[in-house]
C-alpha cells in the first residue's frame, strides 16, 4: 500500500491531471469502462465486512418442485434489511429476459427491517407479478431472475449424484440465475430514495439495489442445493466453497438503462468525478513504494489470466478482449522497465498506456493503477451520490449572450455536428405504449419520432444557441425562456455543464453510429460488473459479484480482493 | 391510490408533456406537483385541472407579458408553471407583483418557495404564507382559477412562523384514483404505439434469451 503520509499528491498537480470531459465523456471510452475499487459492489462489501454485518437465512419454505419462499436477514450495526425471495416452477416456454415477460423463475423484494408473516403474504401476491403488482414504502427494491437452465440443471444433477459441478461448465456461464430487472427509488410503489438517502449504509448510489443482488446470489446457490437434495436425497452434497465463489449473478441489461445516464446529469458527474479524482491522485504521486509495485504487478497478472473467463460470442467484443490480452502482455513488459521505480511512476505508466494501448487497455490500466491505493482513494466512494430531489435552478438573470457563450464552450462537439444530416438524426428514443419500455427507432423509416424523449441534448443545445442568436445579446435569459419555453431543458443543461464538468456525454446519441451498449457498459462498470457480453448493439449480459465472498464466509475472508480472480483459480491464457 | 413521490413526479412530468408543454417545462410541472403532494397538498388534482383547461394551448398565450411600468399583463388566465419558472429564473421577488388572472394558483407555491424563502400570496379567497419549506394556508387556496393574485416578499415575526400547517412529510402519498387516471391519460399521449418491427428491433431483442 502507498505510504500516504510521506507520499501525498500535491493538490494542484491533482487538478492538472484530471482528464478533460472531452476525453472522458466520449461514448467509445465510456463503452470501455471497467470496474474500479470505487464501484458500488466493492464499496458495499467493504462496509459489510468492516461493520461486521451478519446474514442469516431465517425462513426457507421451498417445496419439492422448488416453489416457495426464503428470507435472508442482513443485520448491520443500525438496521436490518431482509431479502424476501419467492421461488417459482416456471414452464420453459415462459422464460424470457425481456421486460415484456410476465413470469420468472424467482422474484425478490428487499424489505426495510424484518418482515412479518403478514408482509410475506402481502408480497407473495405482488412481488411475483413484478410491474403488475404493487409494493409499499416498506420495500426498497423489487427484482426478478431467470435460471441459466443449462448450468442450473448441470449443477443439480452433479450435486444430487454426490459430485461437484464441472468447473469449465461453471465458468462458461458464470451464474445460476440472471436478474432481468432490479428496481428501486419508488418504482411500483417502493420506498422513495429520500427515505433512506441519509443512512450511511444506504445513501450511496444503488447501495440497496446491489445489497439485494448480493443476497440474491446466496439464494441462487441455496435453491440449486435444495433441488439437488430433492433429487438425490442422502447422496446429495453441497457445493464446494471455492467453486461456489466463482459464481456471480447474471444480468441482462437492455436499452432501459441507457437513458438513465442522460437523465441524471448530476449523478453521472458525481460518479465520473470520483473515478477521475482517484486516477489523478494516483498519477500525482511522486514515487511508488516497493510493496505497491508488487501488488500492482500481481493484479496485472490476475487481470490477464482472468480474461480466460471473459466469454462472449459477440465478434466486436471478442476481438476487444483479445486485444486487451495483448495490451496486458505489453503492460507487464512496460512495468518491468523500471518506470515504476522512477519519479512520477504512475503518471508515466498512464501516459505510456494512453499512447500504446487500445481504449479497453487504457481504461483497464486506470482501474489497475487505482487499485493498490486504497488509503488514497477510498474516501471518494462516499462522494458519489447526488441529491436529485431538488431541481437545478436556472440563472435567468444572465444575459442571452452569456448563455450562448457558455453553450458554445461546453458543447463544442455539438456545435460541430450537423444535425440537419440524415445520419446524425438517424435514431430517436421513445417509450413504447406496450409495457412502457424504452426503445430506439429509426427516424427516417418508422413512425413516432414526434413523440421522442429528449435525450439528444447536443441537438437541443445547438437549437438553443440558434435561438439565442436571434434575439439581442443583452436580453435576460429569463425573458428569453418565457417567450421560448421549448429551450428550458437545454438552457438548464448548459448551466449545469458550466458548474459540473462531467454531466454530459460528448457524443450524439441520435447518430446512426451510436452504440447504446456503450452507455450500458459505463453504468454497469460503476456498479462493479464484469465480463460484459453484448448480445446486440442494445443489450448486454454481465455477471455481478463473481469471485466475491458469500455471506457465510465474508467474516473470515478479504472482502475486497475479488475484482480479478486469484491466480491459482484462473487458467493462464494460451 | 398510494404512490411514491417518484411515481407522482414521473407521471406529472409525462402528463404535462402529453398536454403539449415542452419537456423542460414539463419537468418543472412534475417537480412542483411532487413538492405539493409531499406537503399533503393536492398537487396532482390541480395539475390535472390545469392541463384540462390549457390542453395543447400555445405557451405564449399562457405566459405573462409586461407593460412598460413592469406590471404583469395577461390576455387570459396564466399558467402557474410558466409564471413560477419565470419567478424562479429571476431569482425571486424584489417587489410585490400582481398576476391579473391565474390558473390553479397553489401550483406557484414550490417555485416561490425555492426562489424566495419568506413570501406571501393572496387573492380574494385565500392567503398563503411561505417560510422556507413550510406553508400556512387560510381560506380556500385550492381554487382552479383566481384573479388578482398578489405575491410579495415578506418578513415574518415569530408568531407568524408558529402557525405553519404544511411541510414535507415522508412519502408515500394518496392520490384519488380518478385524478391518477386523468394524468395517466395525458401521459399516455407521450407513448409510441408498438408495431411488430419496434417490438423486435426497438429493444434490440431477436436473439434467444435462454441459455
Amino acid at each position: 500500500m502507498a505510504d500516504v503520509r510521506h507520499n501525498r499528491p500535491d493538490q494542484n498537480r491533482v487538478q492538472e491531471l484530471m482528464r478533460p470531459a472531452d476525453q472522458v465523456m466520449r461514448l467509445a471510452r465510456m463503452g470501455a469502462s471497467h470496474q474500479t475499487r470505487l464501484s458500488f459492489m466493492r464499496a458495499i462489501l467493504r462496509r459489510v465486512k468492516s461493520e461486521g454485518w451478519q446474514v442469516e437465512r431465517t425462513v426457507w419454505n421451498v417445496d419439492d418442485k422448488g416453489v416457495g419462499v426464503g428470507v435472508y436477514e442482513a443485520r448491520g450495526p443500525e438496521r436490518t434489511y431482509s431479502l424476501i425471495a419467492y421461488a417459482n416452477d416456471l414452464p420453459p416456454e415462459k422464460r424470457s429476459d425481456r421486460v415484456i415477460a410476465t413470469e420468472w423463475d424467482a422474484s425478490f423484494a428487499l424489505f426495510d427491517g424484518v418482515p412479518t408473516e403478514a408482509d410475506i403474504e402481502r408480497l407473495r401476491n405482488n412481488v411475483p407479478k413484478q410491474e403488475a403488482g404493487r409494493c409499499s414504502a416498506s420495500e426498497l427494491v423489487l427484482s426478478r431472475a431467470n435460471r441459466s437452465v443449462r448450468l442450473f440443471d448441470h449443477v443439480v444433477d452433479r450435486l444430487a449424484a454426490g459430485q461437484q459441478p464441472d468447473r469449465a461448465e461453471l465458468d462458461k456461464v458464470g451464474y445460476l440465475m440472471r436478474t432481468t430487472a432490479v428496481y428501486g427509488n419508488g418504482k411500483f410503489g417502493l420506498s422513495d430514495r429520500a427515505k433512506y438517502a441519509a443512512r450511511a449504509e444506504a445513501g450511496g448510489p444503488f447501495r440497496v439495489e446491489l445489497l439485494a443482488v448480493w443476497l440474491i446470489r446466496a439464494f441462487t446457490v441455496d435453491v440449486v442445493e435444495h433441488m439437488a437434495w430433492v433429487k438425490g436425497g442422502d447422496k446429495a452434497v453441497r457445493m464446494d466453497k471455492a467453486l461456489r465463489r466463482r459464481l456471480g449473478v447474471g444480468n441482462s441489461t437492455g436499452l432501459g438503462m441507457a437513458p438513465f445516464l442522460v437523465n441524471h446529469p448530476a449523478l453521472l458527474n458525481a460518479w465520473i468525478t470520483a473515478r477521475e479524482t482517484a486516477l489523478a491522485r494516483v498519477r500525482a504521486l511522486p514515487s511508488a513504494a516497493v510493496a505497491t509495485i508488487a501488488r500492482f504487478e500481481e493484479l496485472v497478472a490476475r487481470a490477464h489470466a482472468g480474461l480466460e473467463r471473459w466469454h462472449t460470442p459477440d465478434e466486436r467484443q471478442a476481438r476487444r478482449v483479445c486485444e486487451l490480452a495483448g495490451d496486458f502482455g505489453k503492460l507487464k513488459v512496460q512495468a518491468k522497465t523500471g518506470v515504476l521505480q522512477q519519479a512520477d511512476p504512475w503518471n508515466s505508466l498512464y501516459l505510456w498506456a494512453q499512447a500504446n494501448l487500445t481504449l479497453e487497455g487504457v481504461e483497464a490500466v486506470v482501474s489497475l493503477i487505482i487499485e493498490p491505493h486504497s488509503e488514497l482513494v477510498d474516501d471518494l466512494a462516499g462522494q458519489m451520490a447526488a441529491d436529485e430531489t431538488e431541481i437545478f435552478l436556472i440563472d435567468g438573470r444572465m444575459s442571452v449572450g452569456g448563455l450562448a457563450a457558455q453553450a458554445r464552450e461546453q458543447f463544442k462537439w455539438a456545435m460541430d455536428t450537423d444535425f440537419a444530416s440524415h445520419d446524425e438524426t438517424a435514431r430517436f428514443w421513445y417509450v413504447s405504449e406496450e409495457k412502457l419500455e424504452p426503445r430506439l427507432g429509426e427516424r427516417h423509416e418508422e413512425d413516432g419520432a414526434e413523440l421522442e424523449q429528449r435525450l439528444g441534448i447536443g441537438r437541443d443545445v445547438k437549437a438553443l444557441v440558434e435561438g439565442l442568436e436571434s434575439v439581442p445579446g443583452n436580453m435576460l435569459v429569463a425573458e428569453f425562456l418565457l417567450a421560448h419555453p421549448q429551450h428550458r431543458l437545454a438552457a438548464r443543461r448548459v448551466q449545469l455543464a458550466s458548474s459540473l464538468p462531467y454531466t454530459e456525454i460528448h457524443d450524439n446519441v441520435l447518430s446512426a453510429t451510436m452504440m447504446p451498449i456503450d452507455m450500458l457498459r459505463c453504468k454497469l462498470a460503476f456498479f462493479g460488473a464484469s465480463r460484459f457480453d453484448p448480445k446486440s448493439d442494445r443489450w448486454v449480459r454481465i455477471t455481478m459479484y463473481s469471485d466475491a465472498p458469500f455471506p457465510d464466509e465474508i467474516a473470515g475472508m478479504d472482502a475486497d480482493d475479488w475484482a480479478w480472480p486469484p491466480l491459482d483459480m484462473a487458467v493462464s491464457p494460451a | 391510490m398510494i404512490l411514491s413521490l417518484n411515481e407522482v413526479e414521473v407521471m406529472a412530468t409525462k402528463a404535462a408533456a402529453g398536454a403539449g408543454r415542452p419537456w423542460g417545462l414539463a419537468q418543472e410541472a412534475g417537480w412542483a406537483t411532487a413538492v405539493l403532494e409531499a406537503m399533503g397538498l393536492p398537487g396532482a388534482t390541480l395539475l390535472l385541472a390545469l392541463l384540462r383547461v390549457t390542453d395543447r394551448i400555445d405557451c405564449n398565450i399562457l405566459a405573462p407579458h409586461f407593460g412598460s411600468d413592469g406590471r404583469w399583463r395577461a390576455n387570459g388566465p396564466l399558467c402557474p408553471i410558466l409564471c413560477g419558472a419565470y419567478i424562479q429564473d429571476m431569482g425571486g421577488l424584489m417587489t410585490p407583483i400582481t398576476v391579473p388572472s391565474l390558473h390553479a394558483p397553489m401550483l406557484l407555491i414550490p417555485f416561490v418557495q425555492a426562489a424566495c424563502p419568506d413570501a406571501a400570496m393572496d387573492w380574494d379567497r385565500a392567503d398563503i404564507t411561505i417560510h422556507h419549506s413550510q406553508v400556512a394556508l387560510r381560506g380556500d387556496p385550492t381554487t382552479t382559477m383566481a384573479r388578482h393574485v398578489t405575491i410579495r416578499p415578506v418578513q415574518l415575526d415569530d408568531f407568524q412562523t408558529s402557525v405553519f400547517t404544511h411541510s414535507a412529510q415522508p412519502s408515500p402519498v394518496d392520490i384519488p384514483d380518478e385524478m391518477w387516471e386523468g394524468l395517466s391519460a395525458f401521459a399516455h399521449r407521450t407513448y409510441v404505439p408498438a408495431s411488430e418491427a419496434s417490438r423486435l428491433n426497438g429493444a434490440g431483442a431477436g436473439l434467444t434469451d435462454n441459455d
